[in-house]
């Protein structure tokens, strides 16, 4: 599913002042592609994401997911269009802590009809990522890596198209960070999932296919690369 | 959502906010256990006041034009004969019309020394009504029917006591001696030996007021128990005392006049109890008291009725029926319903005004769910963010909310009636263990209806909602991308 948004822009109102965070921005991902989105603070890159996955319909210009023009669809058919086709990963996790892991995971089932048995489907997703054997475990009983594995599982649960990730390696220390990314490496090449991933760390944008670069709500480069894996003591050698 | 797992989805949350939910639902407990109090309290006086004191489940009209009910002999009052009684059962929603007759020439009663341990004398009055309007509330086996009346039979097991089966197919009285002891007398069972017509007889058989007996024992009894004289030692009475009770009766004199006609000794049997009877006196078979008043009074005094107990088809017709009654046939209620009218309506009001602090009580409750339910949604505006956007849709989000307003209604209002009854019965116990006897004195001051238990949690539930509607729009408002990046 080929995302493209052309003459894309999003300004803030607050009072008289507006500020404009992405300014008449043109991009197209085709499908299995790996992105980073890289930029400083304040860059726009998170807003970029926002505009791109869904979440934010207040922008100008259009964004396209597949046939779907997302500034057209009404919000319960853009709450399916995220529903069926687009997970998310965020930097603080979002999970629920009252809810166990597997309940996490299985989360999105309480809002669409799927052709799966829930906790059948995260059971297979938490085995997927490493964590087969703490379904019944609460989020504050996991470690930092172990919350967004799961947090991954469950942008997984309706096997979407696309994954947008913002900043998901923040809240990590590096060897854990670069497992995680090894993790979206995975999925990107065996189930030729499109990965956005939005981090303001170089290293971790190294390891994309494609690199963005976003500055004062404009792309100032946009360049395909080879991906960079670095070593590390706590993750063994990354993938050359 | 998937309508199978909303539940889930709201006991998770419901769970995990207990405390919360909790708060927000003291005020609806409160609220819903005072209209339930207050509402089963009204009932339960409304109850006793117009089906036991004033016994109103029918409409009573007399001819204002007659004056009747002020003359107790010597005349009829004029009016309600059977043209109107035709008239009134041809009106829209009226199943039946019961007519009453008094007794319209003096008559004396004597006897009770079975019951009060001495024969007395009095002043007898009394009336008539059909027999079927009282049939199912008599418990003697002498029945309430007009045993004066021929019966036919087969055999002398069709006929009464004191009766053989004739040649011509009716029972016949058998012939007997007043001097004759009872023992040597042939009138066996319930007959006893006439003296005027020297045949065995049966007794009229009477209903009487359960308010006479109220009267009775919560003020002659109370007042007269323990003093000297005649009404001393005087005797508390029951029902079961009273049924069975016979008396004789003297027709046509009394202490304070006579008719032209000579009196007539006849005996009297009290057969059961009727809020259907007179209040002061009893009340006989409509034929007894049609032959005697044409037997003492002339033949007009047993054509006009004195009033009209009518019986509407469904309780939404009371109204209706009444204004006929009243503007199309010129007729006029009775004392006794215009004196419960007023009594139910003051009942009526008192309950609606508690009912209102009730609702007063429920509003505040529902302004503090929309607090309470406010502040949750401000906590979980993250939580709010992340489930829209992973696929809730505002509506999706809307109905967690007002399903755990739900919930916490039903709860609530479960504990508010679980609550109300917990009072009301520590109201009756004491009611009962501290109020001293007094005439119409309750078992239960409450009446509690299925239709009591419904409104409650209805009433729970709607303001549970209502409370919840405001911060379930909100909810549903929230901004997934604002939410997940805390603007």
């Amino acid at each position: 599913m080929n995302l493209v948004a052309s003459g894309l822009r999003r300004a803030y109102r607050s009072g008289a002042v507006s500020t404009e965070a992405i300014r008449n921005l043109d991009l197209e991902i085709e499908a299995g592609e790996f992105v980073a989105i890289v930029g400083v603070s304040g860059s726009g890159k998170t807003t970029l994401l926002n505009t791109l996955s869904g979440l934010d319909t207040q922008f100008e210009g259009t964004v396209r997911l597949g046939e779907h023009s997302l500034a057209e669809l009404s919000e319960s058919a853009l709450a399916r269009l995220r529903h069926r086709h687009i997970g998310f990963v965020f930097q603080d996790f979002c999970l629920l802590d009252h809810l166990s892991i597997a309940e996490n995971v299985a989360l999105p089932s309480y809002f669409g009809d799927l052709d799966v048995e829930p906790h059948k489907r995260a059971t297979e997703l938490l085995e997927r990522v490493g964590l087969g054997d703490r379904l019944d475990a609460l989020p504050t009983q996991l470690s930092g890596g172990q919350k967004q594995r799961v947090a991954i599982a469950r942008a997984l649960f309706c096997k979407p198209s696309i994954i947008f990730c913002d900043e998901p390696t923040g809240s990590l220390d590096r060897g854990t960070g670069l497992s995680i990314m090894q993790l979206f490496d995975e999925l990107n090449r065996q189930e030729q999932l499109t990965l956005v991933v939005v981090t303001h760390e170089p290293h971790i944008a190294d390891m994309a296919h494609r690199r963005i670069v976003i500055e004062d709500g404009e792309i100032i480069e946009d360049t395909a690369q080879t991906p960079e894996w670095p070593v590390t003591s706590d993750a063994g050698e990354a993938r050359p | 959502m998937s309508v199978q797992r909303l539940p889930a989805l709201i006991a998770q949350s419901l769970n995990r906010n207990l405390g919360h939910f909790a708060l927000s639902g003291v005020g609806v407990v409160i609220g819903i256990a005072t209209l339930f109090f207050f509402t089963s309290l009204g009932e339960g006086v409304r109850t006793t006041v117009l089906e036991d004191v004033f016994v109103i489940d029918q409409i009573e009209v007399v001819d204002p034009a007659a004056g009747i009910g002020l003359r107790t002999s010597g005349g009829f009052g004029g009016g309600l004969d059977d043209a109107t009684i035709a008239q009134i059962e041809e009106l829209d929603g009226v199943e039946r019309a019961y007519p009453k007759m008094k007794l319209t020439f003096p008559t004396q009663a004597s006897g009770g020394e079975a019951l009060v341990g001495r024969d007395m004398g009095i002043e007898f009055i009394g009336d008539g009504i059909p027999v079927d309007l009282v049939q199912d509330q008599v418990t003697d086996r002498l029945e309430f029917r007009d045993h004066m009346a021929p019966r036919s039979c087969s055999e002398e097991a069709d006929c009464p006591d004191g009766h053989v089966c004739g040649d011509d197919g009716t029972c016949e009285a058998l012939g007997c001696d007043p001097r004759q002891s009872r023992s040597d007398s042939p009138c066996q069972g319930l007959s006893y030996c006439q003296q005027d017509r020297e045949q065995c007889s049966l007794p009229i058989p009477l209903v009487i007021s359960p308010y006479l007996l109220e009267v009775y024992n919560g003020s002659i009894q109370t007042a007269l128990g323990d003093s000297q004289g005649i009404g001393g030692n005087l005797p508390r009475l029951t029902k079961d005392m009273i049924v069975g009770f016979e008396f004789d009766l003297v027709l046509g004199q009394s202490y304070v006049g006579r008719t032209g006609v000579a009196g007539q000794r006849e005996r009297a049997r009290i057969v059961g109890f009727s809020p259907r009877a007179m209040q002061l006196g009893a009340t006989m078979p409509l034929e007894y008291v049609m032959r005697f008043n044409e037997q003492f009074g002339g033949q007009e005094s047993a054509e006009i009725y004195h009033s009209v107990l009518v019986e509407t088809e469904r309780n939404e017709d009371v109204a209706p029926v009444t204004h006929a009654l009243e503007d199309e046939l010129g007729l006029e209620l009775a004392d006794r319903h215009r004196q419960a009218e007023r009594a139910g309506l003051l009942i009526l009001m008192l309950t609606l005004l508690f009912n209102l602090i009730a609702l007063v009580i429920l509003a505040v409750a529902a302004l503090n769910i929309t607090h309470t339910f406010s502040m949750m949604v401000m906590e979980r505006r993250r939580e709010i963010g992340l489930m829209r956007a992973i696929g809730a849709t505002r509506r999706q989000i809307q109905s967690l909310v007002v399903g755990e307003a739900a919930v916490v209604g039903l709860i609530a209002g479960l504990s508010g009636v679980a609550l109300g009854i917990g009072v009301s019965l520590g109201v009756d116990y004491a009611f009962d263990r501290w109020v001293g006897h007094f005439p119409f004195k309750p078992d239960t001051l409450f009446v509690w209806s299925p239709w009591m238990f419904a409104l409650a949690l209805a009433t729970a539930v709607f303001f549970c909602l209502l409370g919840a509607y405001i911060p379930a729009r909100r909810a549903g408002g929230v901004d997934p991308a604002d939410a997940l990046t805390g603007r």
